[in-house]
């Protein structure tokens, strides 16, 4: 499968990142992930407004529901690929199982299972998206280890 | 909040500096388009050869004429010129042309770039119209939000999705005005609200200060300037010679002047789109801040702003965050004008000054001189205007008292200096300069000397006018409460009235400036003729009462020069009149009484004692061609004595205390002016007809009367600057030394009800004489400057 075409699972992996880390984006998720599908290179273009009565808060404030989304259209196609090398059929259930946990997740989809290394590379993803799009190192390196789950990872992989 | 000057009739700034900008854009692309109108290798030659041309045709018929003996009858001289006129006139054709189509083309793209600025924008940012019900009460909030900074429209909320950094964007066309709220500012919404109102209130302000038709069409105009008039000319300084590319070195070595001229008008340009674009976020942010829990959030916006990185971006689009705080802090810093402001008005005048006025009459079809003068009237009317609206944002500011040298004196030097600046700056050389050095500096003196008392009346009068509004006079404060005098708000005429009498004035002045200017010594005096068998003083007396004026003649037959002085004198007199400064008014006029009733003494006696005191022959002397009769020198002296009176009754005034003096300086020299000609015309004439000494005229002699209601006020002018200045600086001292102005000279003296008729009744009908006195001076007007000789 390619991870753009499933557009549920990848808003599905994503929704829990942005409701944690950037709460304010909450209401305007739906909206936010639309324009994300419909140019997901933006993310890593960020600007600042200029022109003529442009006006806002010297900050910089990054949206992360495009940088989430965009990271987990990264780690979903790693995981597929890699799936599709050990010659498993990597299923969208068997990826939110993977990526979520297997509370809801239908018995008859494979299990996709993901040694330390292939989940520190899966991290190493995250974080590399996550900076690609504008976040904060501390904040990119929690996102990541929050996407890949504590748990899953061995001493080595940081 | 921004509303605190809003009281004060008077421009806003961004206003006043689109106006310039405009101005710079129109001067730069006639400058442009008129040299492109030429062919930029042989434009020399092209004129040298047409001249060449039309002077023979003009020698040969003159010739023809002379040989049938006609040539000097009646209008066949001023046949010749016209004829000579036309011939010369194909040459300009084309660069007028050139100029129409140009500033067409022009107007057209700035109104196409400023027409689809609001579908560009949506385009660029891929916004989209924001859903009542995305984020639960923002809808609400900014509702709430438009109607506490008092937009009465609705206007379009768009929400830009990948704009992820916290701001809004304000845009639209009339009817149909639009917000863009950046996704990043809604997240801001949910962690820093106060921001988020501020940073929407911002944007709203310039809703409200209808800055986005001033913004977006300076943009406009200023991309189709780049188009239209600045990228052609840099490709026709590149391919000038055979259509080839050529190094820059070639261009700026033969086009050194025409690139400074047009690097000065583009940079004047810039600058001043820039100043636009400045002035209303400056605006923005003193509107914001008046809305309810919005000024401290956005002041603290401001105070994060990062600090310039560069000096230059000090002149960028954006003002620096300290402007802007002091913006909300001191609103009437809003409207304070700075000497950069006269700056740039003047360089690209003095460059349109110097590059048309070669020109101008030929392409006109009309006399050179009468086309410089009608140049100089628009140019001059352009720098009144502009310096009076200066002066007058100042005075209003109430600033100036912080300054240690008068806004209104330095903006004369900023704006005379950088006029004569930009008429070094010209074509000119290409086309053949006779220009002088030391009848530049003479003529830049002149005019930068005659700037001063305009200034100053300017500042004068804005400071009456806005003083007359706040009650800001200590007394009148008392008065009110006592029922005795009520100062009001600033008639809504004022502003635009001292700006347009600035305007006359000045394009009076320059119409008769531009034109000597142009000429070597243009600008010398000298004696008048001698009396016959005169010696001592009474020859000395002769050729000083009859001295050769130089230009300050055009000032006489003249039919601006009556009016420019009654808008002077009158308008300022009605603002400090209606602010209860009668008695000082009363003064003023009675002074000039006072002075006409000196003329009649002089004008009375003269022909009485003069006889007494010159021995029979001489008086009776028969006057050679160049030389006076006893009775023109006692005509001539008559009238001098009227201008010296004149002279005294300003300085008099300017010495004296109150508000207004310059003004009323004025109108007490108005009123010497008309009371002295009544004097020498139905006192003196009388006399002299009586006592034999000169000739019996009519009584009514409106023409003649005219002329010597025009040579007394010039020449009393003449003879005022020193003595106005002496007075000037008696009236400084005296406040230096601590002398405040006395309570009865100063205060609103209005009491009771008065009848407002008798003000009024004297207004009209001065202003009646004013107007007859101005129609008799059409025929001289007539000759000297549309048929270029007076009888």
């Amino acid at each position: 499968m390619r991870p753009e075409a499933d557009r549920s699972l990848l808003l599905d992996l994503a929704r829990p990142v942005v409701d944690r880390y950037s709460p304010g984006e909450q209401e305007l998720f739906a909206l936010l992930s639309e324009a994300h599908f419909a140019d997901p290179g933006a993310y890593a273009k960020p600007e600042r407004r200029s022109g003529p009565l442009a006006f806002g808060v010297p900050e910089v404030l990054v949206l992360l529901t495009p940088v989430a989304l965009a990271a987990m259209t990264e780690a979903v196609r790693y995981v597929v690929e890699l799936g599709m090398r050990k010659g498993h059929r990597v299923t969208s259930d068997a990826l939110r199982r993977l990526f979520r946990g297997g509370r809801s997740q239908p018995k008859e989809a494979a299990p996709v299972e993901l040694t330390a290394q292939e989940w520190a590379e899966v991290r190493r993803i995250v974080e590399r998206v996550a900076l690609r799009g504008g976040v904060a190192p501390d904040q990119a390196a929690l996102i990541a280890d929050a996407v890949v789950g504590q748990g899953r990872l061995s001493g080595e992989a940081r | 909040m921004a509303d605190g000057i809003g009281h004060r009739a008077g421009p806003s700034t961004p206003a006043a500096y689109f106006v310039l900008l405009v101005g710079a854009v129109l001067a730069t692309s006639v400058l442009v388009f008129f040299s492109l109108g030429f062919h930029p290798v042989n434009r020399a030659e092209t004129i040298e050869a047409r001249q060449a041309e039309c002077s023979t045709a003009f020698d040969a018929h003159a010739a023809e004429l002379a040989r049938d003996g006609t040539l000097d009858e009646p209008g066949q001289q001023e046949a010749l010129t016209a004829e000579l006129r036309s011939c010369m006139r194909p040459v300009y054709a084309t660069p007028l042309a050139a100029v129409g189509a140009g500033l067409g083309l022009l107007m057209v793209v700035a109104l196409a770039l400023y027409l689809t600025h609001s579908w560009w924008i949506v385009r660029r940012d891929r916004s989209r119209r924001l859903k009542p019900h995305l984020v639960p009460g923002l809808t609400e909030e900014l509702a709430q939000l438009s109607h506490d900074i008092g937009l009465a429209r609705a206007l379009e909320w768009r929400l830009v999705p990948h704009g992820g950094a916290p701001s809004g964007q304000a845009f639209g066309l009339p009817g149909r005005r639009r917000v863009h709220l950046d996704a990043g500012l809604l997240v801001l919404r949910a962690t820093d609200r106060p921001a988020f109102r501020a940073v929407v209130a911002h944007e709203l302000a310039h809703l409200r200060n209808r800055d986005v038709d001033l913004t977006y069409l300076t943009i406009s105009i200023w991309r189709a300037f780049l188009l239209v008039a600045v990228l052609p000319t840099v490709l026709l300084f590149a391919t000038a010679r055979g259509g080839t590319w050529r190094t820059p070195l070639d261009a700026l070595t033969d086009h050194a002047r025409t690139l400074c001229a047009l690097v000065a008008l583009g940079c004047s340009v810039y600058l001043l789109r820039n100043a636009v674009l400045r002035a209303r976020e400056r605006h923005a942010d003193a509107a914001a801040a008046s809305v309810g829990g919005v000024g401290t959030a956005l002041s603290a916006i401001l105070e994060r702003l990062p600090p310039p990185r560069r000096w230059l971006d000090r002149w960028g689009t954006h003002p620096l965050p300290a402007d802007r705080l002091r913006a909300i802090r001191d609103p009437t810093s809003l409207i304070r004008p700075s000497h950069w402001d006269l700056i740039v008005t003047g360089l690209p005048a003095g460059v349109l000054a110097a590059n048309l006025s070669p020109v101008v009459g030929g392409a006109l079809g009309l006399d050179p001189t009468l086309g410089m003068a009608l140049l100089g009237l628009l140019i001059g009317a352009w720098l009144g205007a502009q310096l009076a609206s200066a002066v007058w944002r100042e005075a209003v500011a109430g600033s100036d008292a912080r300054r240690r040298f008068p806004f209104w004196l330095a903006s004369v030097m900023a704006l005379s200096g950088s006029f004569l600046m930009g008429t070094q700056v010209s074509l000119t050389g290409l086309l053949g300069s006779d220009d002088d050095a030391v009848s530049t500096l003479v003529a830049g003196l002149l005019l930068t000397i005659a700037a001063v008392p305009l200034a100053a009346w300017a500042d004068s009068a804005a400071r009456a006018a806005s003083a007359a509004a706040t009650g800001g006079i200590e007394s009148a404060g008392t008065a009110r409460a006592d029922g005795i005098s009520r100062p009001g708000p600033v008639p809504r005429w004022a502003f635009p009235a001292i700006v347009a009498t600035a305007a006359l004035a000045t394009g009076t002045a320059l119409a008769i400036w531009l034109p000597y200017s142009r000429v070597r010594f243009g600008f010398s005096l000298g004696w008048g003729p001698r009396p016959a068998d005169g010696e001592g003083w009474y020859a000395a007396l002769g050729m000083l009462t009859t001295a050769d004026l130089g230009p300050a003649d055009r000032l006489v037959h003249n039919p601006l020069t009556l009016p420019a002085l009654a808008a002077l004198s009158l308008v300022p007199t009605v603002v400090l009149w209606s602010a209860g400064h009668r008695s000082a008014v009363q003064r003023a006029v009675l002074l000039g009484l006072g002075g006409g009733l000196g003329a009649a003494v002089v004008g009375a006696l003269l022909p009485v004692v003069a006889p007494t005191a010159l021995p029979v022959d001489v008086r009776q002397a028969l006057p050679e061609p160049a030389e006076m009769g006893f009775g023109a020198v006692i005509d001539n002296a008559t009238i001098a004595a009227g201008s010296v009176l004149v002279a005294v009754m300003m300085a008099v005034v300017v010495a004296g205390r109150g508000p207004g003096r310059p003004a009323l300086a004025l109108l007490a020299a108005t009123v010497a002016t008309l009371a002295s000609t009544g004097a020498i015309w139905w006192v003196a004439g009388p006399v002299r007809c009586l006592t034999g000494v000169g000739l019996c005229r009519g009584a009514l002699d409106v023409d003649g009367m005219s002329r010597t209601a025009h040579w007394v006020f010039v020449q009393g002018l003449l003879v005022a600057v020193p003595l106005v200045l002496a007075a000037a600086v008696v009236a400084l001292r005296r406040r230096m030394a601590g002398g405040a102005p006395a309570q009865s000279d100063d205060a609103p003296t209005v009491t009771g009800h008065p009848a407002q008729w008798p003000g009024r009744l004297g207004l009209v009908m001065l202003l009646v004489v004013i107007a007859v006195v101005v129609w008799g001076t059409r025929t001289a007007a007539y000759d000297l400057w549309l048929r270029g000789s007076l009888d």
